[in-house]
C-alpha cells in the first residue's frame, strides 16, 4: 500500500456514503436535476484521473526496476 | 407476422451471425476457446468488460428499480465505480498468475492457490447455483421484450427459443471471440439506442428532462431522497457494498474471461481506470424511469416500463430496433455466461483431466444449460425467482477465498476457507428463505459473509495455535501441462 493509492480511497469513500449524506437527501434539485445523481455522477467522473495517477506511478516503478 | 416481430427476429440472425464471424473455423482447444491466445489488446478488453455491465438489468431492470424505488436505483453507479477501483487492484494480479499457471476458471485460480481441488469443485458448484438464475434471466428477458413490443404471448415464446438457439450456435462456434465479436455491435447500438430514448422519451411525455424533475420534486419527493419504504439508505448501502465486493474480488465467474484474456496487466489496468467514465451512462436508463414514474399508471410492470413508453411513442419500426438492442443486451451477457457455466463444470465439477474429455464435457454443457434454462424460463418463470435476487448475496461468499488467494503465502488452510464459505451460503440461503432477500434493510448476503469471515478467521487461529506454518506461495511452484491444463492437483 503506497500513499499514492490514497487518490482513489477519496472518491471511493465519497461514493459509497451517498445515501448518508443529508445534504443530498433535502428534495430540492442541483441545476435541474436531483443533487443525489449530480454527487454520483461527479464522483464517478474523478475516478478515472485517480487512477490513472496511480497507473504512471505503478508503470513507472515497473520501468525503473 | 408483425414489423416489430420481423425486425426483432433479424436482428437476433445478424447478432448470432456477428457472433460466428469471430472464428472462422470453430476451436478444438478449451484454452482458445475459452480466452482466446491471452492476446486481446486494450480496445478489445475495453469492449468485453464495458458490455458486462451493460445487461438486460441495465436496459429494462434499471428503469423498472427507478419506477418503484426512484433514486435508490443510484446504488449501481457507486457500485460499478468502486467495484472497478477494486478491479484496478485485483485484476492484473489474477491475470499474472492465470498466465503464469493457466488459469481459465474462478474455480481454477482457488484450487491451484490453495492446493486443494475440493476447494475448486465446492466453489465452482455454488457458482453454479447463483449463476444459472442470470442465465434463466437473460431468457426470460428475451421473452419479455418481444411479449412487450408486440403484445402478444406467443412472440415472446418464440423470441425465448430463437434467441436460446442461436446463442447456443455462436457460443460452440466462436467461444469467447464470439463474444467479443458481438460485444462491439452490442455496445455500439445499445449506447445509441439508450442515449437517443434518455432525452427523446422526456421530451415526447413531459417536455424535457428539467420539466421531468421538476415535477417529481414538487409531486413524488419521496422518490428523490430515500424515503421510499424498503428502499431507504440502509438498502442502498448495503445492496451498493455487496455487490462491490461480488464484483470487484471477482465473485461473478463469468466476470474471469475478459481478464484472463487480455494481452498484458497494462490493458487491464488502462481498462479499469477509465470504465468509470463508461458507468455514467446508466444514469441515461435512469432518466427514463422517473419518466415513467410520471406517465404511467402505478400497476404497470416495472420492468416493462421502458418498452411500454416507448410502443406508445414510436413507430414499429423504430420499435424493432429499440427491440433489437433489448435483445442483444440479453443475448451477449447470455453467451458470457453459458461460457462461464460450461467451463466451471468441465474443468472444475467433472474429475475429467484429459484436455479432449475436458472440451467435450464443455460443450455438452452449454448446451445443457442452455436448454435448462430455456425450459423453466417457458414453463416455470417463477422457479428461480428468489434466486435471482440471491445472485450477489450468493457469489460474495466466493470473495473471501479469492482475496486469500491473492496473498503472496497461503495464510489459512483450504479446510477453513471451505468451511466459512459453505457457513456463509447456508446462512444466505437460510436468512433470504424465511425473511426475504434483505433483513432491516441489509442485503442477506452481508449477513452470510459475516458468519463466513468469521469461521474462516476462527480457521486461522486453531491453525496458528496448533503452530502449522503458512503454506508457500504456489505460483512457486513449476507448471505442469498443457496451456489451460496445467492446474488442479492436490
Amino acid at each position: 500500500m503506497r500513499s499514492r493509492h490514497l487518490a482513489a480511497a477519496v472518491p471511493a469513500a465519497a461514493l459509497m456514503a451517498t445515501p448518508f449524506l443529508p445534504f443530498l437527501r433535502t428534495g430540492g434539485l442541483w441545476l435541474g436535476l436531483p443533487p443525489m445523481l449530480v454527487w454520483v455522477v461527479l464522483w464517478c467522473l474523478l475516478v478515472t484521473p485517480a487512477l490513472l495517477f496511480i497507473a504512471r506511478g505503478a508503470e513507472r516503478e515497473e520501468g525503473g526496476a | 407476422m408483425s414489423t416489430t416481430l420481423a425486425i426483432a427476429l433479424a436482428g437476433m440472425a445478424v447478432i448470432a451471425l456477428c457472433g460466428m464471424l469471430g472464428r472462422r473455423r470453430p476451436s478444438g482447444d478449451l484454452a482458445d476457446w475459452t480466452v482466446g491466445g491471452r492476446n486481446f489488446g486494450a480496445a478489445t478488453v475495453w469492449f468485453l468488460q464495458a458490455g458486462e455491465i451493460f445487461t438486460a438489468f441495465t436496459f429494462l431492470g434499471l428503469v423498472g428499480l427507478v419506477f418503484t424505488g426512484g433514486v435508490a436505483a443510484l446504488y449501481v453507479v457507486p457500485y460499478l465505480a468502486v467495484g472497478y477501483i477494486l478491479l484496478f487492484f485485483v485484476g492484473p494480479r489474477i491475470w499474472r498468475l492465470g498466465k503464469e499457471r493457466g488459469y481459465l476458471t474462478q474455480g481454477d485460480f482457488l484450487s491451484d492457490r490453495f492446493g486443494s481441488r475440493a476447494l475448486g469443485a465446492v466453489s465452482a458448484v455454488f457458482a453454479l447455483l447463483f449463476l444459472f438464475p442470470y442465465l434463466q434471466l437473460q431468457i426470460t428477458g428475451l421473452g419479455l421484450v418481444l411479449e412487450l413490443v408486440t403484445g402478444d404471448a406467443a412472440s415472446g415464446a418464440v423470441s425465448m427459443a430463437a434467441g436460446t438457439a442461436l446463442v447456443v450456435v455462436f457460443v460452440l462456434w466462436a467461444g469467447v471471440r464470439g463474444v467479443v465479436a458481438t460485444a462491439y455491435l452490442k455496445d455500439a447500438v445499445t449506447l445509441v439506442v439508450i442515449a437517443a430514448l434518455a432525452v427523446a422519451v422526456p421530451v415526447h411525455y413531459a417536455g424535457g428532462v428539467g420539466s421531468v424533475f421538476e415535477r417529481l420534486a414538487a409531486e413524488r419527493p419521496e422518490l428523490l431522497t430515500l424515503q421510499v419504504e424498503g428502499a431507504g439508505p440502509v438498502w442502498f448501502f448495503s445492496s451498493a457494498l455487496v455487490s462491490v465486493l461480488g464484483f470487484g474480488l471477482m465473485g461473478l465467474p463469468f466476470l474471469w474471461n475478459s481478464v484472463l484474456s487480455a494481452g498484458s496487466a497494462r490493458a487491464l489496468r488502462r481498462n479499469y481506470a477509465f470504465l468509470p467514465l463508461f458507468t455514467v451512462v446508466v444514469a441515461f436508463p435512469m432518466v427514463i424511469g422517473f419518466t415513467a414514474v410520471l406517465v404511467l399508471s402505478g400497476d404497470t410492470e416495472p420492468n416493462g416500463s421502458l418498452l411500454t413508453l416507448v410502443r406508445e411513442m414510436l413507430p414499429e419500426p423504430l420499435v424493432g430496433i429499440v427491440a433489437v438492442a433489448a435483445l442483444i443486451a440479453s443475448m451477449v451477457p447470455a453467451a458470457s455466461m453459458a461460457i462461464g457455466i460450461s467451463t466451471l463444470v468441465a474443468r472444475n465439477v467433472v474429475p475429467a483431466r484429459s484436455p479432449r474429455v475436458q472440451f467435450w464435457t464443455n460443450h455438452a454443457t452449454v448446451v445443457a444449460a442452455c436448454l435448462a434454462a430455456l425450459l423453466l424460463a417457458l414453463l416455470r418463470p417463477d422457479l428461480l425467482a428468489n434466486l435471482i435476487l440471491l445472485t450477489y448475496a450468493g457469489l460474495v461468499q466466493i470473495t473471501p477465498a479469492i482475496a486469500l488467494g491473492l496473498w503472496r503465502r497461503r495464510p489459512v488452510h483450504p479446510w477453513a476457507v471451505l468451511a466459512g464459505m459453505a457457513a456463509g451460503v447456508a446462512v444466505t440461503l437460510a436468512l433470504s428463505t424465511v425473511y426475504g432477500a434483505a433483513i432491516a434493510g441489509v442485503n442477506s448476503g452481508l449477513y452470510g459473509l459475516a458468519v463466513n469471515l468469521a469461521v474462516v478467521g476462527a480457521g486461522a487461529l486453531v491453525q496458528r495455535a496448533l503452530g502449522r506454518p503458512e503454506a508457500a506461495d504456489p505460483s512457486s511452484r513449476a507448471a505442469v501441462g498443457a496451456e489451460g491444463n496445467r492446474v488442479g492437483r492436490d
